[in-house]
């Protein structure tokens, strides 16, 4: 059986793709990258690079660019608390994580803002612990009602908590990597990181232009070196910290990458990394970060060059910028997911946030599941060869018949057909009725995942020794941060 | 950079034409058709008087494949709007069509379509700038059935300068298209070189024609008219339940449109159409937007573009039956598709409820979002000049590009996209205005419908278009 895979014709021609690199490698020498953090210019000043340690700037040189690409591998094992979690990014599959960074949710009296908590991230891992499509778990929100120098150790908790699938989360301090491994190891019984790939993984962003956060590498090092995987994720904003063109705009990122690249596989030869992809362009009216259509074409040369390096990559998926439920979300959230999925991403970001990734939104996180599911019918292609052709049955059906008792109908239909699930069949009249509302609907199902799904239970004695961890963790950093 | 979607292989394309040709000449086409079998049995055609079959040898399908054009040139009223599609062309946007009920603009109340329904869906796309051709969007269920199709026409006609997409059942009514494109066009001969209108002829899967619409097909074909040829297999029920299953039927019945036209006048412009599309398991009936539609449509552009024919291709297809949420969800999906796959024809506007319901606000929508899709089809340069490296230098580190020349100049040469509907601010200021989607789309509708005329056809001819209209009864 031969799979036919949507794909791109000759996405970006070869010379393009070599421009593309060559530029990013004049530009990693000159003028260089502004590394911020001492750890990561004594390493790469180690590997031959020259360093300007008054400016924090390193001129990497295109060789070392060459022994990482070769260095870092395709495929990349994310495992799980939960061992059926277990992940493989190799190209088979595009997987979906979901939204990260948000900072509110909506009140549904008054549909106004409010902080996030840890009920609420907790609410949120354990939705999607339940729902299949959701695959990769980043910490969708923030526990503003943790003190901040813990939060992200409360976050992984929280999560670890409510979750058996693998977790991502960016970690701003190195100080609390050994915290985190140790939780790590606490929730799996002592296997953290296996052969099965890593139990959580981290984000590392860049910061355009061509720099990098001082505290966040570092402590995305540390990580590397304890075997977690890495998604490296330039952000570039058209017109503000890039320039106002796609290629110019995926030039930066581009080359952010491969500065980070560098730097991990200086660190760990054959380190996990993911080719992270999150350029936008700056909305004019009002400043705001926006995914529109040079972002789209943005994303479309740094999905080429991912695949020309042969690394997995991770797009921007089903976000929107969006503030409800309605057509723009519609539009927006599929129009880039679809893309995504073509595109042939291992990853597609973005389930469970509105207003381009700053508004949790359970209701949007059920719906975006089962969009991602029948994405991943798209992704899986026609399956091509005779017995799929039919045209036995064809000429046995055909002009005065139909299809519907032949066996081969009945055979091949679940292979086939994916049947659309929480399809809205309400009329106009109904759904004016009302009120528009296209929330209720979704409401019952995360109350009724709420009220009965049980994540995988954690060790009988994590729980305490968690507790134990937090507790620690909250002196020993509260007096690092006053120090 | 220009991103071009693909699904089959070439030897997957050859594979499919093999087994077409194999199925036309071992099984053949019913064509229902006294006519059609006549002039098919005059080209080599085995035929089958009792069953109106054709058996088709491939020699005459590959013969019929090498006269058909690569182009299809297509007219406005005004020559302003005409345009031709062929590879590496932009993608052309076509309405959707057959529609049988309306979303009232002002009530909001979903009823029976009508004439006015259909006059304001023309004068609308009309003024859209990313529509290129219009199409029988409704039909106006509050005219005499006898002469309704003819009458829709007409108005279509008053109501734009574009080009309009017809679907004629009869030969009564092909020859009522004639005689009103001449009449606009200045003549027949004038009509011929520069089609106002073309035509949908849609088989009946399986493997069979409808008698009548092969004869109007056949009339239009004689006067040079460029035919979109469709097939509507419907996967589990009129057609095998696969995709690559469906896809092969789609094919032959397509061929067998392409030998029938063909023959009737070698030469003559033809779209190809995949209208495959899966059984709603619950229902039986035909579903728009199911997880499978973006597929199906994707292996018959390729055969399409094998072939070195123009495509239609399905955009913004949706099971939904209101303009929610779930009508952008379903149809964002195929019509990015649709879009990157680079068919010649968008087809899909307006529709709701598997196209039978008429939105004017998802009219405007959709256009919205199909310039959006605009922008990234058409691709973007990777060049020395667009890398802007040396832009990149200059700013370094710590700087900003808002203040760079190549800035200013590359926001007024392709300013940003803005688009016209949705929400781009800040959450709160949205709550503040509390402005939705529905009515930023339905103010704009009012506003183009209380200002935008269409060009006036000459004095009387309206007129005389009516007096055509009534003079053919189609039954």
């Amino acid at each position: 059986l031969t799979k036919l895979r949507p794909h791109f014709d000759d996405l970006l021609p070869p010379a393009e793709a070599d421009l593309l690199h060559q530029r990013s490698l004049d530009l990693l020498w000159d003028p260089g990258i502004k590394f911020n953090c001492h750890p990561a210019l004594d390493l790469l000043e180690r590997h031959d690079c020259r360093v300007d340690r008054e400016r924090l700037v390193v001129q990497i040189p295109g060789e070392l660019v060459a022994e990482a690409l070769k260095a870092a591998p395709r495929v990349v094992r994310l495992a799980a608390r939960n061992l059926d979690d277990d992940l493989v990014l190799d190209g088979s599959d595009v997987h979906f994580t979901l939204s990260s960074q948000g900072i509110h949710t909506i009140e549904p009296e008054t549909g106004a803002l409010r902080e996030t908590t840890s009920t609420d991230l907790g609410h949120a891992m354990r939705l999607a612990d339940a729902l299949t499509a959701a695959e990769i778990l980043n910490v969708i929100v923030a526990a503003h009602d943790v003190p901040a120098h813990v939060r992200v150790l409360h976050h992984l908790a929280t999560s670890w908590t409510n979750t058996g699938k693998h977790i991502r989360t960016g970690v701003l301090e190195a100080e609390q990597v050994p915290f985190l491994m140790e939780m790590a190891e606490i929730v799996s019984d002592g296997q953290a990181v296996t052969e099965r790939g890593a139990i959580f993984s981290a984000i590392d962003c860049t910061i355009s232009p061509l720099q990098h956060h001082p505290s966040m590498t570092v402590a995305s090092m540390a990580l590397a070196e304890h075997g977690i995987p890495i998604l490296v994720y330039p952000m570039p904003l058209a017109g503000a910290t890039a320039p106002y063109s796609p290629a110019g705009t995926a030039l930066i990122a581009n080359t952010e990458f491969l500065s980070s690249l560098v730097l991990y596989q200086c660190l760990k030869p054959g380190a996990s990394l993911i080719y992270g992809i999150g350029p936008a362009t700056m909305d004019m009216r009002s400043g705001a970060f926006e995914y529109g259509p040079d972002a789209e074409l943005s994303t479309l040369m740094l999905a080429a060059m991912a695949h020309h390096y042969n690394l997995p990559l991770n797009t921007a998926g089903l976000g929107t910028g969006a503030k409800h439920l309605g057509p723009q979300c519609g539009w927006e959230a599929l129009a880039h997911a679809t893309l995504s999925v073509l595109v042939g991403s291992d990853e597609a970001y973005g389930l469970g946030q509105l207003d381009d990734a700053r508004v949790l939104s359970l209701e949007k996180l059920v719906y975006d599941a089962e969009q991602a599911r029948q994405l991943k019918r798209l992704f899986r292609g026609v399956d091509f060869d005779h017995q799929r052709l039919l045209a036995d049955v064809i000429a046995r059906v055909g002009f005065d018949n139909h299809y519907l008792g032949q066996p081969e109908t009945r055979d091949l239909m679940l292979a086939e057909i994916e049947i659309p699930k929480l399809d809205d069949d309400r009329t106009q009249a109904e759904w004016l009725a009302a009120g528009r509302d296209e929330q209720a609907r979704f409401t019952r199902v995360v109350e009724g995942i709420l009220a009965d799904h049980q994540p995988p239970p954690l060790p009988e004695r994590a729980p305490a020794e968690i507790d134990r961890l937090l507790d620690q963790a909250a002196r020993q950093l509260a007096v690092e941060a006053e120090s | 950079l220009i991103p071009r979607l693909k699904l089959l292989t070439p030897d997957a394309c050859e594979t499919i034409h093999q087994h077409s040709l194999d199925l036309l000449e071992r099984v053949g086409v019913r064509y229902d058709s006294r006519a059609a079998l006549d002039l098919l049995e005059q080209a080599g055609c085995q035929v089958d008087d009792q069953a109106l079959t054709a058996r088709i040898p491939r020699q005459v399908v590959e013969s019929c494949l090498r006269t058909t054009p690569r182009e299809v040139a297509l007219a406005g009223r005004n020559t302003r709007h005409d345009f031709t599609m062929a590879e590496g062309r932009p993608f052309r946007v076509v309405l959707s069509s057959q529609g049988q009920r309306a979303i009232d603009l002002d009530s909001g109340v979903e009823r029976p379509s009508t004439a006015q329904d259909l006059r304001r869906a023309a004068r609308l796309a009309d003024a859209l700038d990313q529509v290129d051709m219009l199409n029988e969007i409704v039909n106006a269920n509050d005219r005499d059935f006898s002469t309704a199709a003819n009458f829709n026409r007409a108005d279509l006609f008053a109501n734009t300068s574009k080009h309009v997409r017809v679907m004629p059942e009869s030969e009564a009514e092909a020859q009522a298209l004639l005689e009103m494109g001449a009449l606009i066009q200045g003549s027949a001969q004038a009509l011929t070189e520069r089609p106002l209108f073309s035509a949908l002829v849609c088989t009946v899967s399986p493997l069979a024609h409808h008698g009548p619409v092969v004869e109007a097909g056949m009339v239009l074909a004689g006067a040079g008219i460029p035919l979109c040829i469709y097939s509507m297999p419907l996967a589990g029920a009129t057609g095998p339940v696969t995709l690559a299953g469906v896809t092969l039927l789609n094919n032959i019945e397509n061929l067998s449109q392409v030998v029938l036209y063909q023959t009737v006048r070698p030469g003559v412009p033809l779209v190809y159409g995949a209208g495959a599309s899966f059984i709603d398991m619950r229902t039986g009936a035909y579903r728009s937007g199911t997880p499978q539609d973006p597929l199906i449509g994707l292996p018959l552009y390729d055969l399409a573009r094998w072939y070195g024919m123009p495509v239609n291709g399905g955009g913004f297809g949706t099971s939904a039956r209101h303009l929610g949420l779930q009508a952008y969800a379903n149809g964002a999906r195929s019509a990015t598709v649709c879009a990157l796959s680079h068919t010649d024809e968008f087809y899909g506007c307006g529709l709701l409820d598997s196209a039978q319901t008429l939105s004017l606000e998802k009219l405007y929508m959709d256009t919205e979002v199909v310039r959006a899709m605009r922008r990234v089809v058409v691709g973007a340069p990777v060049t020395e000049e667009s890398l802007m490296t040396e832009v990149i230098r200059r700013v370094g580190f710590e700087g900003s590009y808002l203040g760079e020349p190549e800035t200013r100049d590359g926001l007024r040469s392709n300013p940003p996209f803005c688009p016209k509907v949705g929400a781009y601010g800040s959450y709160d200021a949205w709550l503040e205005s509390s402005e939705l989607e529905y009515e930023q789309a339905a103010e704009s509708v009012r506003h183009i419908l209380a200002t935008h005329q269409p060009e006036p056809l000459p004095e009387g001819v309206v007129d005389e278009l009516h007096r055509i209209a009534a003079a053919y009864v189609i039954r």
